[in-house]
């Protein structure tokens, strides 16, 4: 009797937690990734290779002068049957990719849980599965896994992002922020390094400036972090205070360094205003700016 | 509309599959075509509107107030039927006229604003803030006040918050505008840490805290209030605070001819 009952609640608590299983994305690797992008490659040439056999199929149809109405009739039923299948996966897939990110904003679980039910999802569009992995790849940020965000971003990006160019800069802003993190001062390097090729938009050109500031500051690159003090403390205040007050912080720092005192105690004293002490620590495990 | 194209689909396919003849076979390539295309176009049409709505916030975020108000105007009609693109254009233009201290005018677009958004969301409080501070400076006490009121129940769910700190520098301006210096100058313990969230902005409290103290009797508040000056003007430069608040005219005035006070240079 003790055994029955006590039986029948770790069966429901198995189950709640291959439930709660289910609605994790497992940790990124590339090889599951690549597979993932073949199988959709290889579901597009089915369809590629059907609408040729029924092309065939329909010559052959009119030139034995046979049914040429309804071999007509039927290329056009198996393009629009197969295309409405495939493109409505993705668009539905795409629909949810603004919630996604929302919810990344608010909820972390249930954006995990959406994010790993549509990636399950197959055949994709090559540019919607790219989207989704961009979408993980900030979740990961938020949860300062930053191996993790790295190899993503550091996967998408050796790739061709077609209709997805649209996240590359976002890519790179994570990449450079994870990098930093990890301290591989090369990686950040070569993600900012690329980032000045691109055409950025405001919020991403002040994400850019704190990356870059943050690299030189500890990279001793002080005259270069200087370099335009006043336009930087001006771009630096349209900035959230947390972050406004690190770059502060950092261009103190190296004002220092730099035996400028005057303009380091200007600088951290405008720095004590905008962040609690127990923020004043720049260098350190920073809040992640490009989330 | 949206369900335009795909009646069409299932309509062509119908005709696909009984009607016989040459229209028939031709009829239904052309409408497919002609769906991809309209789709396409619409695609692009929404994304250039997106653009121009970024570039306008982006021109707001650069206090290019006139410039983001005139991008405003022109976007209004074409997103009027996109309800997010339509709530942050009109988001921007309220914050515009906001700080172009067309107080009165940005009170009507915060109030469409805030009937579209249920009570409790996020932007609907921050939008109350803002109408409230406009409010003050227009001198609708009142309203303000019952604003105020409403909010002091959620005081506790945005605490270290950026919200929480534009909601404590709209109590500190209700104070210095109903002349409760005594209670503003009370409350200064706590105001730098509160108001940080606001990154500079927050030298619009220092230096109302200043105010305060130039109006209280109390021993050394002169003191306190060239320090609380000496913070604001460390954040901001005291012509754009006297700017959005007149009153703070006389203090900046003094600062000049106090050494080592008004306005702190640039690095």
């Amino acid at each position: 009797m003790m055994q029955a009952s006590a039986s029948k609640p770790s069966a429901d608590d198995g189950a709640a937690e291959q439930a709660h299983a289910r609605a994790q994305c497992p940790p990124f690797r590339p090889s599951a990734f690549r597979r993932q992008l073949v199988v959709d490659s290889a579901l597009w040439w089915l369809f590629k290779i059907i609408m040729v056999v029924v092309f065939c199929y329909a010559l052959f149809q009119t030139e034995a002068d046979k049914q040429p109405d309804a071999a007509l009739s039927l290329i056009f039923i198996v393009f629009v049957g197969f295309w409405l299948v495939y493109s409505l996966i993705s668009a539905r897939v795409a629909r949810e990719i603004p919630h996604i990110t929302e919810l990344i904003e608010t909820d972390d679980d249930e954006a995990e849980s959406m994010l790993a039910t549509a990636l399950r999802r197959k055949p994709l569009q090559y540019a919607v599965r790219l989207l989704l992995y961009h979408r993980l790849a900030v979740l990961r940020l938020r949860h300062r896994r930053y191996d993790e965000v790295a190899c993503v971003c550091g996967e998408l990006l050796s790739r061709q992002l077609g209709a997805a160019k649209s996240v590359e800069a976002h890519l790179l802003l994570m990449m450079a922020e994870s990098s930093l993190q990890m301290r591989d001062h090369w990686g950040a390097w070569q993600a900012l390094a690329r980032l000045h090729g691109h055409r950025l938009n405001l919020m991403q050109a002040l994400q850019r400036l704190a990356l870059q500031t943050r690299y030189e500051v500890e990279a001793g690159l002080d005259a270069a972090a200087l370099q335009g003090l006043n336009q930087k403390i001006e771009m630096s205040e349209l900035m959230p205070a947390g972050q406004c007050g690190s770059m502060h912080a950092m261009l103190a720092l190296a004002a220092q360094r730099s035996k400028l005192a005057d303009q380091a105690d200007w600088l951290r004293r405008r720095a004590e205003l905008l962040c609690a002490a127990e923020q004043l620590q720049p260098l350190v495990g920073a809040e992640p700016v490009t989330a | 509309m949206a369900w335009l194209p795909p009646a069409a689909i299932v309509v062509m396919l119908i005709a696909a599959m009984t009607v016989q003849g040459m229209v028939a076979m031709i009829a239904p390539w052309l409408v497919l075509i002609g769906i991809i295309a309209y789709l396409y176009s619409r695609t692009r049409s929404l994304r250039t509107l997106e653009r121009r709505v970024v570039q306008m916030q982006e021109l707001a975020m650069l206090r290019h107030y006139p410039a983001a108000m005139r991008c405003a105007w022109d976007l209004m009609p074409p997103v009027v039927t996109i309800a997010s693109m339509h709530g942050r254009v009109l988001a921007v233009l309220g914050h515009c006229l906001d700080q172009s201290r067309a107080y009165e005018s940005a009170i009507v677009v915060y109030d469409g604003l805030i009937e579209q958004l249920p009570p409790r969301h996020p932007g609907a409080v921050q939008l109350r803030i803002h109408r409230a501070i406009a409010q003050l400076q227009c001198n609708q006490l009142l309203d303000a006040d019952n604003t105020l009121r409403e909010l002091r129940g959620i005081t506790h769910l945005i605490r270290d918050t950026a919200t929480g700190a534009a909601l404590r520098l709209a109590q500190l301006i209700q104070q210095v505008r109903t002349h409760h210096f005594a209670d503003a100058v009370g409350s200064s313990q706590t105001l730098v840490d509160a108001l940080r969230p606001l990154g500079v902005e927050a030298a619009y409290g220092h230096a109302l805290m200043a105010l305060s103290f130039t109006q209280v009797d109390d021993e050394g508040a002169e003191q306190e209030a060239w320090r609380w000056w000496s913070r604001a003007t460390l954040l901001m430069p005291a012509t754009a605070l006297v700017d959005r608040f007149e009153q703070l005219d006389r203090l900046a005035t003094g600062a000049t001819g106090q050494q080592g006070l008004g306005q702190e240079p640039i690095a």
